[in-house]
């Protein structure tokens, strides 16, 4: 197998190690970083998911998974960041406000990241202001919002409503997630869309950004940048 | 049949007298601090102090009023002990109302927020203004663990540090005796199935020590340290599950354990992972406990286990809990149909992420009544919402509920 398809199964099995080891290798035979991105990386991950979606993966094959891919983005960045490559999108994400629950939350995040967009994580218990404040200060492209609780999933509003009164409403997507929201309740609160799980809300935020990575040339993928 | 009796008759997989009734039988079927007042209003029961006997998720003692008025078949075991006014100590709901909180768990206010320490000092737990619950802050073992102080490691951590009753009072000289006391004394006076609170949790306290996603992701890079950690909890576990039954197995019906293994799409972890850490295990201790008393077991598992259910009935589970009908593969006309017979469903009477919240009155009635047809045809079943009933539900749809599952009967008065 030549070292593309090696890093890309590296990441897919979660050898972190072999994953970092690989990338180094990629790049001193002259592989461009954007290269291994977009031919090993996000495609790994683009696997991960589908294979989580199928249950053929469980958390801990998709965490381990998504640790071997950012360790291979570390050594790329400086050499992402030399050549002008940047995320195709940021989204701030976040637990919503009264709910502290993160573990979902935490894993949307990584397979974001792991897909290629730059992730700005709020936290937990996260107020409209907080969220408002990233969209104009970090230019967000995408808000991401998680509840686990019915009494905590009622402030989603909020942050869709102070958005509209900012004037912010249109410069973002705005998506929902965690265990008792549904399409109906997104639709309700005029969100832009809802996921149930943590690979299908890449797919998600990328279709809402007219995003497709996975067939981008080195020279689209950095013209891509919204 | 008294209580008792319709829950052992539903344990056993025959049909009761009628479907057996659990509210506030454990932690995770009761109700929230800011609701119970408000329901006791709605139900014109005069008013009194709300006691907060699991502070950690803030649920309310359910009074023996309600408790009789709503049907309900089972007690808790704790539910014998802090019994007097120096047990509680004055505390504020976050919507500013009074409450009592066990007097041995003290929130310290800092700006914005509640902190609980552990004995250490350190800062365990903290509920931020605006929430209504207390969540975990520190992770023992997150840095290192150190298998040799386990217990130690415990009292650091929010879910096994932070008590409901009886917790210190049993403990120390004397506390033994006073566990058995108390707990003949409920049995010879409550006709209720009492259960017995052990947990014996093993996923989830990997989750609680390391953090979740690091022990998540240790069951995949280093099985052998998850052994390791395993065998040692397990043996502590079972050390503490021969005395608690060897002091109270006579007076208590079920023994409850908990680990939650789903999630809303499925099961967090492999059948094959389980298989590979948790089912020898949880197989090991529930078998331990049938041979320790004449006990059922049940086991709290959140989410979408299905997949996971036959390993569960193989290792020796009697009756699963929650049912959490609104996951992947938890529809109940399945789940009954392939499980039924081997398998009690404690739980799944009544959908609490969208129906109960959500619904009218009648839409909660109609979902009860096509629960419970389903699920209670040849026993083996225990009515039970999904899971505690939070802050925001309108009294009516609880109400709703119990009327629909006393619908053919007058409860007690």
């Amino acid at each position: 197998m030549d070292n593309t398809t090696n890093l890309l199964n590296a990441v897919l099995d979660g050898k972190i190690d072999d994953a970092g080891a690989l990338t180094k290798h990629a790049l001193l035979n002259g592989m461009s970083a954007a290269s291994v991105l977009n031919q090993c990386l996000i495609p790994a991950m683009e696997e991960v998911g589908a294979r989580f979606q199928r249950n053929d993966y469980y958390i801990p094959d998709m965490l381990i998974a998504a640790e071997a891919m950012k360790t291979a983005l570390n050594i790329l960045k400086p050499s992402l960041i030399t050549s002008g490559t940047k995320p195709a999108a940021t989204v701030a994400i976040g637990t919503i406000q009264g709910d502290l629950h993160d573990i979902g939350k935490n894993l949307v995040a990584v397979m974001l990241e792991g897909n290629g967009f730059d992730v700005l994580d709020l936290g937990v218990d996260v107020k409209p202001s907080q969220f408002t404040a990233a969209v104009m200060d970090h230019k967000v492209h995408v808000i991401a919002m998680s509840a686990l609780l019915t009494s905590t999933m009622v402030n989603m509003q909020n942050v869709i409503r102070t958005l509209e009164q900012l004037g912010l409403r249109n410069r973002v997507k705005v998506i929902v997630g965690g265990a008792p929201v549904t399409q109906r309740y997104a639709d309700e609160i005029g969100a832009d869309g809802f996921c149930d799980n943590a690979a299908g809300t890449v797919s998600l935020a990328k279709r809402l950004l007219g995003l497709n990575m996975a067939t981008f040339s080195d020279e689209s993928y950095s013209a891509r940048v919204l | 049949m008294n209580s008792r009796e319709r829950v052992l008759c539903a344990l056993n997989h025959c049909e009761p007298d009628r479907v057996p009734v659990d509210f506030s039988g454990h932690r995770s079927s009761g109700i929230s601090a800011l609701l119970y007042p408000k329901l006791r209003a709605f139900f014109e029961l005069p008013e009194k102090p709300v006691r907060i006997y699991d502070p950690i998720q803030q649920m309310a003692v359910v009074d023996d009023d309600m408790l009789d008025l709503l049907g309900v078949d089972t007690i808790e075991l704790g539910r014998a002990f802090a019994l007097n006014d120096d047990d509680w100590s004055d505390w504020v709901l976050p919507d500013g109302s009074p409450c009592l909180l066990p007097v041995w768990v003290k929130p310290e206010r800092e700006e914005h927020r509640w902190v609980i320490r552990s004995k250490s000092g350190t800062i365990i737990a903290h509920m931020p203004d605006g929430a209504f619950y207390f969540e975990q802050t520190f992770y023992p073992f997150f840095e290192k663990d150190d298998l040799d102080n386990l217990p130690d490691a415990l009292d650091e951590c929010m879910w096994s540090a932070i008590a409901s009753p009886p917790g210190p009072l049993v403990s120390g000289p004397g506390g033994d005796d006073l566990l058995v006391r108390e707990a003949r004394n409920l049995r010879n006076t409550s006709d209720r199935a009492i259960l017995g609170l052990f947990g014996g949790n093993l996923l989830e306290l990997g989750q609680f020590l390391y953090r979740n996603d690091k022990f998540l992701m240790q069951l995949a890079l280093n099985p052998a340290g998850v052994h390791r950690f395993l065998d040692c909890l397990v043996d502590m576990h079972l050390q503490n599950l021969e005395k608690f039954l060897n002091l109270v197995g006579e007076y208590i019906d079920v023994i409850v354990f908990g680990d939650d293994l789903g999630m809303q799409t499925g099961p967090q972890i492999s059948p094959q992972m389980y298989r590979d850490f948790f089912k020898p295990r949880h197989s090991k201790m529930w078998r331990r406990a049938k041979e320790l008393a004449d006990v059922k077991v049940m086991l709290h598992c959140c989410g979408g286990v299905r997949p996971l259910l036959p390993d569960l009935i193989d290792a020796g589970l009697d009756a699963i809990n929650p049912v959490q009908i609104s996951c992947r593969g938890m529809e109940a006309t399945q789940l009954k149909a392939d499980f039924g017979d081997k398998l009690v469903f404690w739980g799944g009477g009544c959908d609490t992420q969208q129906i109960l919240p959500l619904g009218t009155p009648e839409d909660v009635r109609a979902h009860v009544r096509q629960q419970v047809d389903i699920f209670k045809k040849g026993g083996g079943f225990v009515f039970q919402q999904v899971h505690n009933i939070l802050a925001n539900v309108p009294p009516q749809n609880v109400a709703a509920m119990f009327a629909e599952i006393n619908r053919d009967h007058h409860p007690r008065h």
